[in-house]
């Protein structure tokens, strides 16, 4: 196993209500999940849940993670920690960060990386050299290298950055969270393309989306409907298909 | 106020020593002084002595350099590039504009002009400017001007370090004459104990299509003020004014800045940066003065601060005096903070909190550093805003207060 999130509760600073309220969820190397639910289900919550983000207090239960071959609890890792370990989000929403340049940023977190697992870091020429397949694969400009992180970029531009940061950091789990959302068809099937030659039997995908489109492209093993912070439902890829054709609400009318 | 009139006070009182709050000092209600604590800055009794020890410069720009040392010249490069001459202080010609000024030429007994002909490059020129205050003598100035030929060029870095342990107050009053097509591009850096208070008097006359750009840093002093006065003479005249501030503990930085467009179709931009922390305060007055028949100015001028803790202050005030029409003048001021969102995105990546903070706030700076066009002393500048805040317990600190 990769991942097991065992009972989750977790909430904002700032309100009362959880928003995950016990979500178990196992993950296994070489398997594609997709999260699915209607807005405010907690879908990005639970991504953000199991990336570390400080927004979130986790109340009850706790997300194990592999490393170095044992299952631990990483309640105790700082975001920073956990990339390290191999855990990747890819963000709905990338950051903008003006004055820093994309090579420089992407240099820093691969050496980063790198050093706390031991592997060799590189200088940058080095590391454009190391980028250029990937920058190829993704149909990037590769001016954006030498742009300031996100600033100014397309909705699609900064969807490939991440997957771009994705194959840099050779992840064991990416979370991605709606890369789906801003893509125009080709650039969704650029984006797919990019993410499936990055699956592998070593390392599990978990995609957060809205849409079936995504799913065309990137075949899941499992697929979860998040309602009210649990998971609801899970199945297989004729799961979403369904949810494609019939709503969530023949799925949620039990819960409201 | 006059020298005279300074001197005559001086000679009552005692000769050796100035005492502070007669009339003449600017006050807690004069204008521009308002949120100064210029009684903090002084010594209540300022004592004069000369002592002027040799030091140890900055490691760059070596090759071309003017050293003094408590206000006196102590060597000089050997320069066909540029001249300088000890000059008697009667010879400073000056009108006063308030008693500050008239201090510093009251402490030194020569003044330094420092003379690039016309049509001459210089790559590095540096002046550093040093005083130990430790001693019994509390109190030192220097003053130069500095006089830029007609199609020259320079690059000039100004390094000011002082030493003090005890309450100090050093002043520099500087005046720049730019000639018809020439241009200079001033790197201007301080560093001193916290028990020093420095002031900056500068004043900086532009000839037609001439340009002078500042790009200053301050960072380790206790108490500074930038005084800097920018006169656009003649036509096409433009000028650059960059200034960041990153202050901690009780740290105080004053950049006073006044812009005159005495001509037409002269352009000016300033930009000022800060990042507080602690109980550290900022005061940003920068004003763009336009005289009548200043036709086609095109200005602009923007105040940016990010406070790293809330007990950090800032005061900003931006301020247009416009007397003509036809002109494009701009200004604005923002206080923020680091956005959280940033961090994050920056650990996600397997960036520490603490190389996450030292990132930003170089990003921050960066739109200042970046018109820093040598790559020696960008690094320089850069390596001392990292070694001025501890990141690493910044991180800490904010590790520990999200786990409660």
């Amino acid at each position: 196993m990769i991942l097991n999130v065992k009972n989750i509760h977790a909430k904002t600073e700032d309100s009362n209500e959880a928003i995950l309220k016990g979500i178990n969820l196992q993950i296994n190397p070489g398997e594609v999940h997709a999260i699915m639910g209607p807005n405010g289900s907690g879908k990005s919550t639970l991504s953000k849940v199991i990336a570390g983000h400080p927004d979130y207090e986790v109340s009850e239960g706790t997300v194990e993670f592999n490393i170095n071959g044992e299952m631990k609890d990483i309640a105790d890792l700082e975001p920073d920690e956990r990339t390290k370990e191999g855990i990747f989000l890819g963000m709905q929403y990338p950051v903008e960060i003006p004055g820093v340049s994309n090579i420089n940023f992407l240099r820093e977190s691969y050496n980063a990386v790198c050093t706390h697992q031991g592997a060799a870091t590189m200088e940058e020429e080095e590391f454009r050299r190391f980028l250029s397949p990937k920058i190829e694969k993704l149909e990037m400009d590769g001016r954006f290298l030498d742009r300031d992180v996100n600033s100014g970029f397309s909705g699609g531009e900064k969807k490939k950055n991440e997957i771009l940061q994705m194959a840099t950091l050779n992840p064991r789990l990416a979370l991605l969270d709606e890369t789906d959302s801003g893509l125009d068809i080709d650039a969704l099937k650029v984006v797919a393309n990019g993410v499936n030659s990055l699956k592998s039997k070593f390392n599990a995908i978990v995609l957060v989306t809205h849409y079936q489109r995504l799913l065309d492209y990137i075949e899941p093993d499992f697929v979860h409907v998040i309602y009210k912070g649990q998971i609801i439902k899970s199945g297989d890829k004729s799961l979403a298909k369904e949810l494609e054709e019939r709503g969530y609400d023949w799925l949620i009318k039990d819960y409201q | 106020m006059t020298l005279t009139q300074i001197q005559s006070d001086y000679i009552k009182h005692n000769g050796a020593e100035l005492y502070l709050g007669k009339e003449g000092f600017p006050k807690k209600n004069t204008e521009g002084f308002r949120f100064t604590p210029l009684k903090k800055m002084m010594p209540e009794k300022l004592v004069f002595s000369t002592t002027h020890q040799d030091f140890t410069p900055s490691t760059l720009w070596n090759d071309i350099s003017i050293k003094f040392s408590g206000g006196k010249l102590i060597s000089s490069s050997d320069s066909t590039l540029f001249k300088v001459e000890e000059l008697d202080k009667d010879q400073f010609k000056l009108e006063f504009k308030n008693a500050l000024e008239a201090l510093s030429v009251l402490r030194i007994s020569k003044f330094y002009k420092i003379t690039v002909p016309a049509n001459t490059k210089i790559e590095n020129l540096k002046i550093e400017n040093y005083s130990d205050l430790s001693s019994e003598n509390n109190f030192d100035a220097c003053c130069f001007h500095v006089e830029i030929g007609e199609n020259s060029s320079v690059n000039l870095f100004e390094n000011t370090q002082l030493k003090g342990t005890d309450q100090a107050f050093f002043t520099t009053l500087s005046l720049f004459h730019i000639e018809r097509n020439a241009s200079l591009k001033h790197f201007t850096m301080s560093n001193a104990s916290e028990q020093v208070s420095l002031v900056n008097n500068r004043k900086v006359f532009l000839k037609e299509s001439s340009d002078y750009k500042n790009i200053n840093f301050d960072g380790g002093l206790g108490h500074n003020r930038n005084d800097i006065e920018v006169v656009l003479q003649e036509k096409f005249a433009n000028t650059n004014l960059y200034g960041l501030y990153a202050l901690k503990e009780n740290q105080f930085s004053d950049n006073f800045i006044n812009v005159h467009h005495q001509a037409a179709e002269t352009t000016s931009n300033q930009l000022f940066k800060g990042i507080l922390k602690d109980k550290s305060r900022a005061v940003f007055t920068g004003k763009v003065l336009v005289d009548a028949g200043a036709n086609l100015v095109n200005s602009s001028q923007l105040n940016k601060n990010i406070l790293l803790d809330n007990t950090a202050h800032v005061q900003t005030e931006p301020q247009l005096e416009v007397y003509t029409d036809d002109v494009k003048c701009g200004h604005g001021a923002t206080v923020g903070q680091l956005s959280e969102e940033e961090i994050f995105y920056l650990e996600s990546r397997g960036i520490s909190k603490e190389r996450a903070f030292q990132l930003l706030c170089q990003a921050y700076a960066n739109e200042i550093l970046m018109n820093i066009n040598c790559s020696d002393l960008k690094s320089f500048f850069v390596d001392k805003l990292y070694g001025h805040f501890d990141f690493s317990s910044m991180a800490k600190e904010l590790i520990e207060s999200n786990k409660k």
